[in-house]
């Protein structure tokens, strides 16, 4: 199986830092399943602009998904790739308002479709045919089936996508939480919108956000909050906050050292679900560099340079 | 305590982030006929295999210890009402109060019944599927149009669509209206369980409400857009070796 490049933490000293923490649901564990859940962050630089890009994804547990852990590692890798390649084609965009429409117009088709190569190329590798059957050829992608929630910190802006469900909340230093992409209310129960649904890209949803005073965003996959009370969320968002409030109280090392327990704690207890959560902590724009536009880099197709730390 | 693969040293002493942990809930319905033609044999074994049934679905559920059975049951007769109920009560504390019989067969009144509390406003979007088994002995005796209606409003809320419905017919093919109780049916590879015994019954009910449970218990996520509409799939029902002897 693909192994995808994660990092438990990653950091750019003027956008901030994030951090990752991914769990076997005590249900896999007892019925010897993987966990299907993947994570990635990347923290790196094109030309002199820095961006912080993260994204999770929950490969679907249904027997007819029986590659998604694999689907999930792909759509993790293929969101990261996008980013930064979204990144690198928009470094000399000085208006945060391009930025954003040029993001909203067209990211959910490129990564719906950087993913679909991503599982073609898989497919080949593993000599699976991907027709079956005239008219069902977007079956063949429900194997590899996953959610995916992305986000790229850059300059003055947060962007967002989410394909399926999932949660991505962001809690300004106020203590405000913003909820960017709302949950989808047209899903029950266990049921997701995925990378592998028939025009996926139409049902992925993209939001832009301002860096402005900073916060912390926090992504995570269902499993998280399906362990929580309230058919609203309420205790989820109660558990967002206060976590927040633990690493301004503890620091991130020892949160980190924490989470593992905590996830496994959760998933025990209530949804048995495997677990993932990513954590970034965004610093504010300063005046200085926030109306300045970024610098023109010597040369646009430097790959970004990843800093990894754990 | 030491992280041995990242070599993070794990802090005990944070305590840990606020928010009620909850289980999984899962809400299952009997709807129970009691007309007057389910008197003797039938409401006897009907009482007793439920009895039966409630440990044997503890047991089953016991290797998903996420999921919380909540379970109610609605009775019908000249109209319908709550045998257990309205609140959900847990698994362990449910017990099956002695179901008498009498009136006609209000099958119609029972489905609007159980469609009120599977509305969303009533049962949490993200929940496991609901389970729901109807048992009956004859054709409803509310007008057509009404078991229609009622059929119709139960498969456009969501919850009644994703729940697990099966039913349970008692006694000889030509005592009830097999097409009637099919549309209550949404597993299409289960069909309508036919129960010509007490055996059958038993049976029967234990199988559904274990098997129904267990379905929905193991809550796996997937794709919108497959074919079948259902939240759950279900194993075969045991084969029935129906004695002679001792028919409804």
């Amino acid at each position: 199986m693909l192994q995808p490049r994660q990092f438990l933490c990653a950091c750019d000293p003027s956008l901030g830092w994030a951090f990752g923490c991914s769990r076997t649901g005590a249900s896999h564990l007892r019925t010897s399943r993987p966990c299907e859940d993947a994570f990635a962050l990347w923290s790196g630089a094109s030309g002199a602009v820095p961006c912080i890009a993260i994204a999770i994804a929950d490969g679907h547990g249904d027997p007819r998904h029986d590659l998604s852990g694999t689907g999930a590692a792909l759509a993790v890798q293929s969101a990261v790739d996008e980013l930064t390649s979204f990144h690198r084609m928009h470094l000399h965009t000085v208006s945060s308002h391009i930025l954003r429409s040029e993001f909203r117009a067209d990211f959910s088709r490129r990564i719906t479709r950087r993913w679909r190569e991503s599982v073609q190329a898989d497919s080949r590798q593993r000599e699976i045919s991907l027709s079956h059957a005239p008219g069902h050829e977007a079956d063949d992608y429900v194997r590899y089936g996953s959610t995916l929630i992305s986000a790229l910190v850059v300059g003055e802006t947060i962007l967002l996508s989410q394909i399926g469900d999932g949660d991505v909340v962001l809690v300004r230093p106020d203590g405000t939480i913003e909820c960017p992409i709302p949950s989808d209310t047209g899903l029950i129960g266990k049921e997701t919108h995925s990378l592998s649904s028939k025009d996926a890209h139409l049902l992925c949803r993209t939001a832009t956000l301002d860096r402005g005073v900073g916060g912390v965003l926090i992504a995570a996959t269902d499993g998280v909050s399906d362990s929580f009370d309230g058919s609203e969320g309420e205790e989820f968002l109660k558990f967002v906050k206060s976590l927040v409030d633990r690493v301004k109280e503890f620091g991130i090392e020892s949160v980190a050292g924490s989470m593992k327990g905590w996830l496994d704690r959760y998933s025990e207890l209530a949804s048995g679900d495997d677990m993932t959560i990513v954590f970034v902590s965004i610093n504010p724009v300063e005046e200085t560099s926030a109306s300045q536009p970024p610098e023109t880099p010597k040369n646009n197709e430097d790959p970004p340079s990843l800093t990894e730390c754990w | 305590m030491n992280d041995k693969s990242g070599g993070i040293t794990i802090e005990d002493t944070i305590p840990i982030p606020d928010g009620q942990v909850a289980k999984k809930k899962l809400h299952f319905f009997w709807l129970a006929d009691c007309s007057d033609s389910m008197r003797g044999k039938k409401i006897a074994t009907l009482n007793q295999a439920i009895r039966e049934a409630v440990p044997e679905v503890q047991k089953a559920v016991a290797a998903y210890p996420q999921v919380e059975i909540y379970m109610r049951a609605i009775k019908f007769s000249d109209d319908a009402s709550w045998h257990v109920g309205p609140d959900p009560v847990p698994l362990a504390d449910f017990t099956w109060p002695e179901l008498e019989t009498s009136g006609l067969t209000a099958t119609a009144r029972a489905v609007s019944l159980l469609t009120g509390e599977l509305s969303i406003e009533r049962m949490p979007r993200r929940g496991l599927p609901p389970v729901c088994i109807l048992v009956s002995d004859g054709f409803c005796t509310d007008p057509r149009d009404e078991y229609d209606n009622a059929i119709a409003e139960l498969a456009k809320i969501p919850w009644g669509v994703k729940a697990v419905r099966l039913a349970i017919a008692i006694g000889d093919e030509s005592d009830y209206n097999e097409p009637e109780l099919l549309k209550f049916v949404n597993q299409d590879q289960i069909g309508l369980l036919k129960a010509h015994s007490p055996e059958e019954l038993v049976s029967y009910i234990k199988w559904a409400s274990v098997s129904a449970s267990v379905a929905s218990s193991r809550g796996r996520s997937r794709s919108t857009g497959m074919d079948d509409i259902s939240n759950v799939s279900l194993e075969s029902p045991p084969p029935m070796i129906t004695s002679n002897t001792d028919l409804f």
